[in-house]
């Protein structure tokens, strides 16, 4: 009786152990997002260029449903974890807990949410700020409470130990970038926009260099973008968000706006643009930098960027 | 929050399926006594088919790979996509209808077209240019501050330029009806 007992244990067990063993034998390598969790799969994607260890920096990531819907709005909980470094794999990482807030670049941002809907619902990132506190590679695990249920998605990136584009403290690269009526320049060059019929949509951001904006001893918000040929598709909307600043603002900073090409068919950069944004064979856009009185970074936000992030910083300003 | 996504109050299927094996193995404890002893060995042998049946259902994948969004196979149907959204775009714009124009085109049409300039733009740097400076004519049009009133002469060559950039590229592009 044991024994028969015995065997009809042991059949018991070996099949409820039978491919239970992950493939590569690591419970947190390689499987998908979301699995074990019962939620769906984000489609996550680290959107911040220059993230850098030791200090807090801000975190931006966008997010897509499987089916290509953007999720906006609301907030999205994140955990950052260290994957340690190419030579130096960790597997059990410390983790960082954080919170995802909406930057909408498209839709009303009072909208309720996370909601997943498509672009003219809805578009933009979800910004943290978080504290890297060492480099090497990260992943972050975004969930996402939508209406229909939590779901969650991950993705790896990774945070440097030093920066590579001009950072917070660091003097502003005295760029003499072009300006309107320059002569030595197609008009597409000082600002993409002017490519076909000649005309510059946001003359009062081509009005001064950023090099006399600082001999001046005048701070200045200076956007590095190229609204025709944008990459990353925030170019134009972003600049538009400055020239609005401008407007508002024009007795507490200059407002400087740096197309990226002067010639897009050639792939020629202009330089004023290459001072900040071009390093080694890396070109990335947009960038807005806020520069001093004294001529040193005194913020920056890369890619997306809302008014919201930036106006509480030109109110402070003293007037010009 | 909740993460019991796709949990509900249905017939507990896994109870069913675990519980089949168990009763067989159960069978051949009871029937261990009788007379012909084959009986408890082969409810054993059919005990453990069933078992291993059992876990590899319990052990299925709940979500099984799904589309992951438009792959290369999905290139050219994304493609023909974004030419069906300008063209409703370009209906709409007929219309005067200039929030369904910035729907179909912010929706259906940007996206796609983005991936259009860079994929031409491997090949031909000066078409890649064309479609995005008007790209960037439509988009315009349709900002806030635009006065959209030649958002239709402005999605047409849109579609010129698509459409040229797809030859390029291989691919046929069906023309907006008339």
């Amino acid at each position: 009786m044991k024994k028969l007992a015995a065997i009809l244990a042991l059949t018991f067990l070996l099949a409820a152990c039978g491919g239970d063993e992950p493939a590569d034998g690591n419970a947190t390598g390689n499987e998908s997002p979301g699995a074990g969790t019962g939620t769906g799969e984000l489609i996550v994607e680290p959107a911040s260029y220059d993230l850098v260890a030791g200090s807090p920096g801000r975190f931006i990531v966008g997010l897509l449903t499987p089916e290509q819907l953007f999720v906006s709005f609301g907030e999205v909980e994140e955990t950052f974890t260290f994957l340690g470094t190419e030579a130096e794999p960790v597997n059990d990482g410390a983790s960082i807990d954080g919170t995802g807030e909406f930057l909408a670049i498209e839709g009303d941002p009072s909208t309720k949410g996370p909601v997943a809907g498509t672009a003219s619902d809805g578009r933009g990132v979800y910004s943290s700020e978080v504290n890297f506190d060492q480099p090497g590679f990260w992943s972050v695990k975004v969930t996402a409470d939508l209406p229909d249920g939590a779901m969650s998605g991950e993705a790896t990136f990774e945070v440097r130990s030093e920066p590579v584009y001009p950072a917070v403290g660091a003097d502003a690269p005295l760029s003499k970038n072009l300006l309107v009526g320059a002569k030595d320049a197609p008009v597409g060059a000082i600002d993409s926009r002017a490519v076909e019929g000649g005309k510059i949509p946001d003359p009062e951001l081509h009005g001064i260099t950023v090099l006399d904006s600082v001999k001046n001893h005048q701070p200045a918000l200076v956007v590095i973008s190229t609204p025709v040929y944008c990459i990353s598709r925030f170019c134009g909307p972003i600049t538009d968000m400055v020239q609005a600043l401008a407007k508002d603002y024009s007795d507490r900073a200059n407002f400087i706006h740096i197309e990226v090409w002067r010639d897009f068919e050639g792939r020629a950069i202009n330089q004023g643009a290459a001072d900040w944004i071009y390093r080694g064979k890396d070109l990335t856009e947009p960038w807005i930098f806020l520069v001093g009185r004294d001529g040193k970074i005194a913020a920056r936000w890369d890619n997306v960027a809302v008014r919201s992030e930036i106006e509480p910083l030109l109110q402070k300003l003293p007037k010009l | 929050m909740n993460l019991a996504h796709g949990a509900d109050s249905g017939p507990n299927i896994e109870a069913l399926v675990l519980g089949a094996p168990l009763v067989v193995l159960g069978l051949a404890l009871f029937f261990q006594k009788t007379a012909n002893v084959v009986v408890p060995f082969v409810l054993i042998g059919a005990g453990a088919i069933l078992s291993i049946g059992a876990f590899t259902f319990l052990n299925r994948d709940p979500h099984p790979a799904v589309a992951q969004g438009p792959g290369p196979a999905g290139t050219e149907a994304t493609y023909a996509a974004a030419v069906e959204g300008l063209c409703l775009a370009q209906a709409a714009a007929a219309d005067r209808d200039v929030d369904q124009a910035r729907r179909m085109f912010q929706d259906r049409a940007h996206s796609p077209l983005h991936e259009i300039a860079a994929d031409v733009g491997a090949k031909d740097r000066g078409a890649e240019g064309d479609l995005l400076v008007a790209m960037q004519r439509v988009e315009a049009d349709l900002s806030p501050a635009g006065e959209g009133e030649t958002l239709d002469e402005d999605l047409g060559d849109l579609i010129q330029a698509t459409t040229t950039a797809l030859d390029e590229l291989g691919i046929p592009a069906a023309s907006c009806a008339l």
